[in-house]
Order: C-alpha cells, then sequence, then structure tokens
C-alpha cells in the first residue's frame, strides 16, 4: 500500500489503515462511534488523499467536460463548483467527479480507482481543444474538516472567511507561503470542506487542525455519513454496468443542456421510463453480518444486492445501499437478505423520481 | 509541415464540392482556402464531426485533394475519418453536409454523432 504523507502522523495517533485503491487510508483511529460523533458535534479532519486530483487547463476545459459528462459545467465561473457524471456512449458511468473552477485552471477530483481512466478518457476525446491535464494527486494533499463546526474552525485557521462559501464554491488562499485550494464540498453530505495542499505544507496543516482541537476521523465513519446521505460510491453503486440514473443521480443530469456522450441513451432510458434498477437505502437488524453483493429476496425471487453496509453510530440497526430493480422499489417493502428466511430488510428511502408519485 | 497525400482517404462529392466553393467565396476565404474536416469528442455518441472553411492548413493537418477541394485533416481526426466520404443533402429531407464514414459503428438519432 502507498502511504499518503500523513501515514506517520496518523499512526501515532492510534491509526489502523486500510487499502483503499492501493493507498492506505486510515480506517479509524480506535472509536468509530466517537469519530462519527464528532462529524454530528464538533469538526473532524479526514486525510482524504488517496482521491485523484487532475488539473485541466486550458481555455477549452469547460466547454470539453461539458460535452463528455451530464451536468451543465460550461458557463462555470470562478469560484464557482461543479460534480458531474462522466458517461460512456453507453449512457454507463466511467466517474463520478467534482470540479473545482478555483482559479483560471479546474481542479478535477475523481475517485480514488477512476483517476486513471478518467485522465486517459478525455485526453482520448480531446482533438483540436486547448486542455492539457496534469495529474496532482502524488504531489498534493486532500484534507477534509467536516462537522458543524468547521466553518468556524476554518476561518481561524485561514484568517479568511471559507465559511461563507457556498456549496461547491471554492478559492485558493495562501496559507503560510504554500497556495492551497478551499472548497465546500460537503464530504459524505455533512457540512464541511476540502483543502486540497501542496505535500510540503501537509504535515503543517495538520498539525494546525489538531492544535484548533479537530479530531482526526477515520475513512469507516465517513462511510457511515456517506451511507446515511444516500451517496453512491465508485465500486459499489457506480460501476461501468450502471447508468447515472439507477446510481440515484438524476439530479447530476442536466435535461436541457443538449447533447454529450452518452445523453441520447440516458434521455430515453428516463422518458420511456426504462430504467431497469434504483438504489435505494435500507435498514437491516444490528444482528446480522452484511457485506456488499448480498442479494435481496422478495418471495424467494431475487429482486436486487446490497451495495453499500455500515453499521450506524449509536443506533442499534445497520445502514445499507441496494440496487433493486424497478418492480421491487417501494418506500417499507420487506426483503430477505441472503437467502430465503434470511434477516429482513426494509427499504427506508427510493429517489424521489423513482417514487410511485414521480410525474414523468 | 503540412503533409500531402495523394491517394484519397477521404473524398468529396461534386455537390459538396460545390457547396464549399460557394461557402468559401461568401466568407472571401482567398485562393489558398480549403475546408478543415475533422471529429471532437461529444455528442451522443462520443464523436461529432466539426466543418469549417479556412484560409490555409495548421502545421501538422494532412491535405487531401478531391473535386477541386482541398481538405485539411487534422492528424488525431483523421483516424476516425480515413475513408469518409462527404456529400451534402438538401432538399425538403436535406441535412445539409452528410458524412458517409465507414468507421462508424453506431450513430446518434439526429446522425451528426457517431462511435468507432
Amino acid at each position: 500500500m502507498q502511504p499518503t504523507p500523513l501515514y506517520e502522523a496518523q499512526k501515532q495517533l492510534g491509526a489502523v489503515h486500510t487499502d483503499i485503491a492501493g493507498w492506505a487510508v486510515a480506517a479509524t483511529y480506535g472509536n468509530v462511534a466517537d469519530e462519527y460523533m464528532v462529524t454530528q458535534e464538533g469538526v473532524g479532519i479526514v486525510d482524504r488523499s488517496h482521491m485523484g486530483r487532475i488539473l485541466a487547463r486550458g481555455s477549452d476545459t469547460l466547454d470539453l467536460l461539458n460535452r463528455l459528462s451530464t451536468n451543465l459545467v460550461d458557463p462555470l465561473d470562478i469560484g464557482k463548483g461543479e460534480s458531474t457524471v462522466i458517461t460512456t456512449g453507453k449512457g454507463r458511468i466511467l466517474d463520478w467527479i467534482t470540479m473545482l473552477h478555483h482559479s483560471d485552471d479546474v481542479l478535477l477530483v475523481t475517485s480514488p480507482e477512476r483517476r486513471d481512466t478518467v485522465a486517459e478518457w478525455i485526453d482520448t476525446y480531446t482533438f483540436d481543444e486547448n486542455t492539457t491535464l496534469e495529474d496532482i494527486t502524488p504531489s498534493t494533499v486532500m484534507l477534509s474538516f467536516i462537522g458543524p463546526k468547521a466553518e468556524t474552525m476554518l476561518d481561524t485557521l485561514l484568517g479568511t472567511s471559507a465559511g461563507r462559501l457556498a456549496r461547491l464554491d471554492c478559492m485558493t488562499v495562501t496559507l503560510n507561503g504554500h497556495e492551497v485550494i478551499v472548497a465546500r464540498t460537503n464530504p459524505g453530505g455533512q457540512r464541511g470542506f476540502d483543502i486540497i495542499a501542496p505535500v510540503e505544507a501537509a504535515q503543517e496543516l495538520w498539525a494546525a487542525g489538531l492544535e484548533l482541537g479537530v479530531s482526526p476521523v477515520g475513512q469507516d465513519a465517513i462511510e457511515a455519513l456517506r451511507i446515511s446521505a444516500k451517496l453512491p460510491k465508485w465500486g459499489h453503486e457506480l460501476t461501468e454496468e450502471h447508468n447515472p440514473l439507477e446510481a440515484g443521480l438524476e439530479s447530476e443530469v442536466s435535461w436541457t443542456k443538449g447533447c454529450y456522450t452518452g445523453q441520447e441513451v440516458v434521455a430515453r432510458l428516463f422518458n420511456y421510463q426504462r430504467i431497469q434498477r434504483h438504489m435505494v437505502a435500507l435498514e437491516l437488524p444490528a444482528s446480522g453480518a452484511f457485506a456488499p453483493d448480498m442479494p435481496l429476496l422478495v418471495d424467494g425471487e431475487t429482486a436486487g444486492y446490497l451495495t453499500s453496509v455500515s453499521p450506524l453510530p449509536g443506533k442499534d440497526t445497520v445502514a445499507a445501499l441496494a440496487s433493486l430493480r424497478t418492480a421491487y422499489v417501494e418506500l417499507d417493502r420487506v426483503l430477505q437478505v441472503g437467502e430465503v428466511g434470511g434477516p429482513s430488510a426494509r427499504v427506508t428511502w427510493v429517489p424521489e423520481f423513482a417514487s410511485e408519485d414521480a410525474t414523468f | 509541415m503540412p503533409e500531402t497525400i495523394t491517394a484519397l482517404s477521404i473524398s468529396i462529392t461534386e455537390k459538396a464540392a460545390k457547396k464549399v466553393t460557394q461557402f468559401a467565396s461568401k466568407e472571401a476565404k482567398g485562393d489558398e482556402y480549403g475546408l478543415r474536416v475533422g471529429v471532437k469528442g461529444g455528442g451522443c455518441s462520443g464523436l461529432t464531426y466539426t466543418l469549417s472553411v479556412e484560409s490555409g492548413p495548421q502545421a501538422d493537418d494532412k491535405i487531401i485533394e478531391d473535386q477541386g477541394i482541398r481538405l485539411f485533416v487534422p492528424k488525431k481526426s483523421f483516424v476516425f475519418l480515413a475513408g469518409t466520404e462527404l456529400d451534402f443533402s438538401d432538399g425538403l429531407n436535406g441535412k445539409g453536409f452528410v458524412f458517409n464514414n465507414p468507421n462508424a459503428k453506431s450513430t446518434c438519432g439526429c446522425g451528426t454523432s457517431f462511435s468507432v
């Protein structure tokens, strides 16, 4: 596993690391429930340096990305960001990325496993455009400050009013001589910011956060946050077998911007109500042992499968996301997990556009 | 340096050539003009065609002459266009310039985008 620049600092705090896309990522600092509560009541610092970071330079970047992805990303003013799904010609997901237009350049934040794929894809479809890509993942770190007190803490840390940034707004700030990017990305669906900084600034930034009383939070707590917030993730809900609508990303699709790669398929699926399956949220009993890919059954028939599972700190249930065939997508529906007679799962959330009341 | 290709790898029909000549004279592009034919990413199927009348080729463009028209083809686009016949369709169901591209495995509903 490749350590992030903060690996040793995390070890000193008792971190247990796990492998994510070849990176040694801090899973927990010893108590997932406490770390989760920090994100609910205070502010936590999370090392997300394993995320892919590609810097796109050139005057055609927004136009190019607008043609290759589902959301409206051109125009996108400097200081603004947007999330969008890069889709294949068949409307399948290549990756769900965040674009941060922090300066003349645009930072593309990709899933950890997809940074090479995204860069190669964009490069393939770059012909005459004035766009060049640089993978800055190895030369930078990405630290997230998550929780209701993140704004106040960040203002103190940076000496500027980052707290007034709206969702996906971003800016560059000089911190002790280092230029860093600050963006309100609300990681895990909670209030919070990402700071992307040069590797040389990593230790300083980490230490400054801890000195201000920010607690380190590991990936396990973030995973609980993500699943509670119904956010899909690469390798779980997001794969090249799924289209954005099946992964609950209807809000990431612009229906008015015109053509992009995969648009025709995505529009047909939506307009003709041909979406085969949907991402839903489930509640499972705390007593069972659950894992992604376990089948979900209704009257002995396979209705879908689990995609993400996490215990919910402070509650006696397990939260899960699942992919369910459209015919079974219904709030409060009960499914059996694993086998006939297996533990019961209850559907607690379905995407608004997939519910019976949705008007197409 | 632009590279001139003698063997026809991309062709243009008489009708399309006539249209190009009309556009070129309307836009007063001079004697060295040509039709820049290329592709770019996007469109429903992944790639769309680009067409513009230019007063001269860009460095690294391939140059193909057919029907008295010089076609300027960017190197990276050429692989996706080799063997293409450029036609012009008018009348009530006319679509304007039409690319008959043997490399296109699928096209989108409106026909302006293709994949290989």
